[in-house]
Parts: structure tokens; sequence; C-alpha cells
């Protein structure tokens, strides 16, 4: 595909996009559609006010704004700046020099916040001082060392708050706006190359319209929905998954619609090259957890194997032991096209401790609990499907994989969850639960007792939920593409012959299993992970891996090829340089 | 400053008689630590550290894009005049050509659980005692070299240097020491509650716990004062003994002026409170 082509492709899906969200504008975000459109341009005041800076009681008559509500508007003003009227942009001025401002604590907050931060500076550069009493010089210079700090950490050892389905888009359009409007052009020049990092990351493990695999943050309570957070829209627009669900049409993700910013062609040729299977390697930055733990978090790790009809994602989570447990982290998930609820499977066991709200959040450990989960009951639930647990372990070879837990006595939840969707022809066969999807058919082993139980939250999960009622649980996965076999009933044949040894599971925490196509898998709980007697080294593993993909750790260049396309991103990095500390949580 | 003060999870309070309380500018940050000196206020809270002046509607940005999470402050001499610690560790500021603050950090190098750092104290400008997840420790040098106390393995909470003693508020009760270094139990009883807060009273100290508030002499038994709740912090007004305040996590704010026979509930504040200081600093 041509970049003009591609190019006409966006304009196509970006109208669409952009007339949606024009129709209804009642965030900042749509703004962008309205001038786009040149419609209903004079409500765009009244949405700013009325969104950017709520007036609070009291006295000094301050207002209050979130990284949402600031990149919201700096953004705008950036991009939009001829057409705003003089009293939208006065009104914007009033709240970045006197307004007070959240800095938040994820990676998201803090690149809204900086980004926000940074192009208001540069508006205002003669103001005697920003909302926090310092110069508008100074604020730019705090935003640039963070952000390219952020940037140079990326491109030499992964992205922080990596591959969130949730929040990805709070990170590419923060990007998107430096590249376009930031005035240093080193900053521009690497903003779009993290901007095309970034989107890169989707389009590796992109499947059917979803983005599949682990994610350091997924949301709460969606890991079984085929579309999620703010990545399904940038995906769509970006990858081309034209269809009707509301959640490809955001309004909060139509700045990126409206950039001067695009990817390149090479990107969306990535995502949709799925005629062989393909297995991606990525690195990613240790995770935060700044207490209750003396060892450090360390890289992690990701494996996803991408089949022509079903995508399955592993996660080496580098965790330091308990109670770190990232609470919306996903490990692992199989993803195939399927509507939501039906396209997913993927286990957990629910690390209930209220340590690892603590070890990543700074309140006093005697009310963490009650103050996090009060608001959010869910995130206790004994049904609990999402979050991480640190006593999951996995390895996993191209369409295998091994899950193990080793759950203590005293653990509030001494189970796993398995996710099921209902709509599955499910057989039961010497103690595999074998499904036939069509185009593929999949093999799975529970290692340790289960009952069938339902579990359905309106709107939010609906399925089958495998309880594994064993301290030492586990579950063999086998994927298998339909034309590889001769049917599905000579599957179920071949799953239940398969050598899967647990002999030594509870004795020495080692399970062997040779998967359909001959690879034999051990993995060593607290131990060694082999393929066929070989030992996997993780810590050899790239920043990214795969076909066409040249990417080594720590160097910041990263080198992509798709036919005959090229894409090289180089961050000049300085291998010696110290990084940025990251004191973010996400 | 002649004010009590609270740090709320919902910004600054003062109080010229620990009855009427008034919030100082509309800052909603979640108070940690509070520090007066003679420019006025020094605010510690999650998104950093601020600058509070008298009359100034405008907090002043002391931070920089590595301290965060600061979780308690101490005075010491210098251009910015205050050690920092954070749930990323401790650290110094200093001023660069552009006027503004950076941030030097000396803790880095040991254990996670030791780094975060709840509580520090600054007996001068080199001898700093830290009360971490991983227990308390202590520098001669100003953060150079890191000193092991005997009282490790247990999440401190606060610490306090009181006419010459130290205390230790432990997830297991409170601590006393003569050098910061040496501990040992105070009083009897209170084995496995957790303290946040102590503070002197005409007769011996009080503390806030898990469990309500507890006076004792520190050599005795404790004994139950008053309270039901998570008490956060307490102090003690320094002429009016029986005077007290008591800022509950999240039960809000209580005031006696009775020495704890009789509390009355404060409305109309946020109900997590982390830090009540007494005009001039308590008894």
């Amino acid at each position: 595909m041509t970049e003009e082509i591609y190019r006409v492709e966006l304009a196509t899906r970006g109208d669409k996009i952009l007339r949606q969200v024009a129709d209804q504008p009642t965030s900042i975000y749509a703004c962008h559609a309205l001038f786009v459109l040149d419609e209903k341009t004079d409500q765009v005041e009244g949405i700013v006010k009325r969104v950017f800076g709520g007036e609070k009681a009291g006295a000094f008559g301050r207002v209050a704004a979130g990284t949402f509500d600031v990149f919201a508007a700096m953004h705008l003003a950036s991009r939009w700046q001829t057409q705003l009227s003089a009293g939208t942009l006065d009104h914007m001025r009033q709240i970045m020099t006197h307004g007070m401002h959240h800095r938040g604590n994820t990676e998201n907050h803090w690149l809204m916040y900086y980004a926000g931060h940074l192009l208001a500076s540069e508006m205002w550069p003669d103001e005697s001082a920003m909302w926090n009493g310092l110069r508008p010089d100074v604020v730019q210079k705090e935003a640039t060392r963070w952000l390219l700090g952020m940037m140079d950490r990326t491109a030499r050892t992964g992205h922080h708050e990596y591959d969130s389905t949730q929040y990805h888009g709070w990170h590419v359009t923060p990007m998107i706006a430096l590249a376009d409007h930031a005035k240093d052009e080193v900053l521009r020049k690497k903003a779009a190359q993290t901007a095309t990092l970034l989107i890169a990351d989707m389009a590796l493990e992109y499947f059917a319209g979803t983005w599949a695999g682990g994610h350091c943050r997924e949301g709460y309570r969606q890991n079984t929905w085929r579309y999620v957070g703010t990545s399904a829209a940038l995906m769509a627009y970006y990858f081309g998954d034209d269809t009707e669900d509301p959640l490809h049409i955001q309004a909060g993700m139509c700045p990126a619609v409206t950039a001067h910013y695009q990817p390149p062609a090479l990107l969306a040729e990535l995502a949709r090259e799925r005629s062989v299977p393909r297995v991606i390697k990525k690195t990613k930055a240790p995770r935060t957890i700044y207490r209750y733990v003396d060892g450090e978090t360390k890289p992690v790790r990701k494996y996803t194997y991408l089949s022509r009809s079903f995508a399955l994602g592993s996660t080496q989570v580098g965790l330091p032991g308990a109670p770190a447990g990232p609470i919306d982290l996903i490990s692992w998930d199989l993803t195939w096209d399927a509507p939501t609820q039906e396209g997913t499977v993927v286990c957990t066991h629910p690390y209930l401790d209220p340590g690892r709200f603590g070890a990543f959040l700074s309140e006093s450990p005697q009310s963490i609990e009650r103050n996090v989960a009060s608001p959010k009951p869910y995130l206790q639930s004994p049904d609990r499907l999402f979050g991480a647990s640190p006593y999951e372990q996995m390895m996993q070879c191209e369409n295998a994989m091994v899950v193990l837990y080793r759950i203590p006595e005293d653990d509030r939840a001494p189970y796993v969850n398995l996710y099921l969707p209902r709509s599955v022809k499910w057989v039961e066969r010497a103690g595999w639960i074998i499904g036939d999807m069509g185009s593929f058919y999949l093999g799975l082993r529970p290692v340790g007792a289960y009952r069938w139980e339902s579990i359905s939250e309106d709107g939010h999960v609906d399925g089958w939920l495998l309880r594994i009622e064993d301290l030492h649980a586990g579950l063999v996965v086998e994927a298998v593409e339909a034309d590889e076999v001769a049917s599905f009933t000579a599957f179920c044949d071949a799953m239940v012959q398969r050598d899967l040894d647990l002999s030594e599971w509870h004795s020495h925490g080692v399970v062997c299993y040779e998967a359909l196509n001959g690879r034999r898998l051990k993995m060593v709980y607290d131990g060694d992970h082999c393929v066929d007697g070989e030992t996997i080294d993780y810590e050899a593993w790239p920043l990214y891996g795969g076909p066409g993909i040249d990417a080594p750790l720590g160097t910041g260049v990263i080198r992509f090829e798709q036919g005959d396309q090229k894409l090289v991103l180089d961050f000049d990095v300085d291998e010696k340089q110290a990084m940025i500390p990251m004191r973010v949580i996400g | 400053m002649d004010m009590w003060l609270l740090g709320t999870g919902g910004g600054i309070y003062q109080s010229p008689n620990g009855w009427d309380w008034m919030r100082i500018s509309e800052y909603d940050y979640r108070i940690t630590a509070l520090v007066v000196d003679d420019l006025g206020l020094l605010a510690s809270c999650g998104s950093g550290l601020w600058r509070v002046l008298p009359n100034n509607s405008v907090w002043v940005q002391l931070h920089d894009e590595t301290l965060t999470e600061v979780m308690d402050i101490a005075r010491i001499s210098g251009d910015v005049g205050v050690v920092a610690a954070s749930a990323y560790g401790v650290a110094t500021g200093y001023h660069t050509d552009d006027g503004v603050v950076r941030w030097r950090w000396h803790s880095d190098d040991l254990p996670v659980n030791a780094r975060f750092t709840n509580a520090i104290v600054a007996e001068t400008d080199k001898r700093w005692v830290i009360g971490t997840e991983a227990g308390v420790l202590v520098t001669e040098d100003g953060g150079e070299v890191w000193q092991w106390t005997n009282l490790v393995g247990i999440g401190i909470r606060n610490l306090k240097q009181i006419q010459g003693q130290w205390w230790a508020c432990a997830d297991n009760g409170i601590w006393i020491s003569d050098d910061g270094v040496f501990w040992k139990r105070a009083g009897k009883g209170l084995l496995d509650v957790a303290v946040f807060d102590v503070a002197v009273t005409k007769n011996g100290v009080v503390l806030g716990t898990e469990n309500g508030v507890w006076g004792g002499d520190g050599l005795t038994g404790w004994e139950k004062v008053g309270l039901h709740g998570q008490v956060q912090a307490v102090d003690v007004h320094s002429e009016k003994t029986d005077l007290w305040v008591a800022g509950c996590l999240p039960g809000g704010v209580w005031v006696t002026d009775s020495a704890g026979k009789s509390w009355s509930y404060m409305p109309d504040l946020p109900g997590g409170v982390e830090v009540v200081l007494a005009p001039g600093g308590g008894v």
C-alpha cells in the first residue's frame, strides 16, 4: 500500500469519525471535529468554559484542572489557535496562569500534564509566572526534561505504561500534539517517532480489531471484551476495523484524526498481515513497585503468537514477589475473531491482598484497602478475571502455553478463575476441555479440580467461570488452525494423548508438555523455562523482535520492514547517559 | 505561626483556637507534612513540595520532575532548607542558575523497602533519622552512608524527637531511643497496634493509633483515652495542655479541651487528616 492510498483511507475513516463526534459535541476534544467540519464552531467557547477549570468555592476563587483537561485544552489551543475566540484563549490562559493543577501519578497523567504545560508555556511565554509561581521558560524546561527523558527511556528499555488498551491513546495523542506543535525541533522529531513507536506497539499485536496478548493496564472488568479503551478507537482509525462499535468513535481520540501527524502506511500493513504465523517479542520497562519488597522489579517480557485465526500472548511480568500485583495488569490471553465476551480465554488468580495496593500507592497500609476498594469493589471480587498475582508464572512456545500457580494456604483466594465463552461447544474428555471455534481448535487442560460456574455482570462480563480449586492450580493451552488437523474429532483424539507430565509438579514445581507440533515445553516454577531442552534466555530478548524487526535493547534504534517498505526510528540515545528516574505508576 | 494547622486530604486548614477552622487557599492536595519557617509554610504532598506564603494565593512549586509522593520533610540549613522523604527515597534540594529547585537523591542504593521513607527528622544538617517501610535508618553525613538501627523489619509511620528523646511510631507499637540507633519499646502494651503520631501532654504522651488515642508515660501500661478509628495525627496545645486536636483517617477532626475526657467532631472538614500541628509546635 502506498502512502497516498493510506492517506485516502485515513481521510475516509476520519471523516466518518469526525461527523459522528460533531453530531453531539460535549467535550473539548470534540471541538477539533467542529473546526475541521466548520460546524457549530460558535459552541466551542461554551464547551471550553464549561469543561476546563471548574470554579471552586471560596475566597480565592481558584480553579482546578486535571491532567486530561489541561492536555485537551492546550492541544485544542495549539491546533486551532487562529480559529479560537479571544474569550476562549483568555479563559485558557487564565487557568494555565492562575488555576490549580494536578500532576497525577501515572505515566499517562504526567505525559498529559507535561505536554499541556509545555504547550501553554510556549503559547504565553511573556507571562510573569505560570500557575505554579514559576516563569514560563522554567516550566518549559522542566516539561522538556521529563518528556525527552520519557521518550529516551521508552526507546532504550521499553514503554513504562506499556500496551494499555485503556490508556494507550493518552500516550499517543500527547505525542502527536508535541510532534505537531512543540517549538523545539528535537522534541517535535522525537515525539513523532515516539508516536510512531506507540502505534507500532498496537500494530504488532493487532488481531481482528483487538489488541492481543498482555497489557499493563486493560481496565477493570473489560478483558473479556473485544474492543477496549482508547486503543480500540485508534486501531480502528489507523488499521481499518470499520465497524459501528461505539468504542471506535471516541471524541477523546478525535485530535489524532485532525492532527498533521500521521503514521506511515507500513504500520497498517504490519497490523493486517496475518497470513503467515508470527511471533512478536517485546521488552517493556519494569513495573513500579516501591514498597513491601526488597528486590527490584525486572523488565517485562512479552511473547505473542499471531496465527491466521487466533492470537495467544503471554508475559514474564518481572514482579519481585508478594504483595506486588498491579491491579489492572493482564498477563495473558487467547484472542480470536468473535463478538465481545465470545472471543477470549483468560485465567487468573484473583489475588486479594491489600498489600498490592500499597505496593504502588502511598496511602497508609492500615486504611488503603477501604480507600481503594470501597469506590471500586470489583477490585476485591472473588470472581475477578483481571489483575496480577504474585503466584502466577507462565511460559509459551508459539501456539502452546503453560500457566502455573503456587498459592499459599493462607491466601484469601485459594483458587484460579478461568473464563470461557458461552457460545463455544465445549467437549470434556480425559481432563481436557476442547473447543471447536470453526477456523481453529483449542485445547485446555486445567491442572487441579475445577467446577463450572457462571459469571455475569451487566455490561461487563458474561460467560463461564471455571474455578480451579487447587493451591497448585495450572492450565495448559494449545490452539491449532483447523486446517492443520484432519478434523475436530482428530484434534480431540490428539489432545488427550498429549504427553503432559505432572509427576513432579507438586514435589518439585516441574511441568512438562509436548505440544502437537512436537515442541517440548518444560517449566520449572521459580526456575527455568525450556523448549526442546534449551533454556529461554529472557534477558537476551530485544526491545522488539519478530519478522522484519531489528531493535536491540538499549540502543534506541528500531527498524521495521514489511514487504518493500522500511521504517527506521533512531532516537539518538547516548547509552552512557543515565536515564531519568521513572517516578510514576501505571 | 500562632495557629493550629491541619494537613488534610483536601488541603491545609488553620485555626486560632482549635475549634474554628478555615482553609488556607484553595489548593486541595493531599497534605502529608507541614513545616513552619520564617517565610511561611512548606507543604509536602502527593504531587511534590510547595512553598505557601502568607497573603499569597499562589503556592510556589519547589519540586521538579523527580520529586513526588513526598511523605515528610525536615528543615536543614542551605538555600532550599529542607530535606524531603518520599516514596522514592530521600532528597535534598538546590537552586540552579535559573532560580529553580532541583533535587539530589541520597538513598537510591538502599533496598526498595528502605527507600520508601514515611518520616524524617534532621537532628543536624547532616544527621538524619528516617522511618521507612523497612525500619529506622540513620545517616551521619547527609545521606552518603546509611546505618541500620535495631528497629528493622517493620514499617515506621512517624518519627519525632521530643525533649531529647526519639520516638518511633511503628506498625507494631511505639518505640523509644536515646540516640535514634538503639530502640526499645516504650511503655507496656500496644504490641500489635499501628501507631501514627506522638505528642507530649503535661503528664506524659498521647499516641494516635489505628485504634484511637492512647496515653501513658512511656514506661508503664498504655491506656485508651478516646476515639475509635485510625488516628493519624494528634497534637497538644503548649499552654492549654488539656486542648488536643486529633486528625483521623478517614474520620476527620476531633477536638478535646478536657485532655480526652470528651471529644467533639468538627464537621465541614475533609475526612482524611494526616497532619496536626499545635500553635508553636505544641508542648
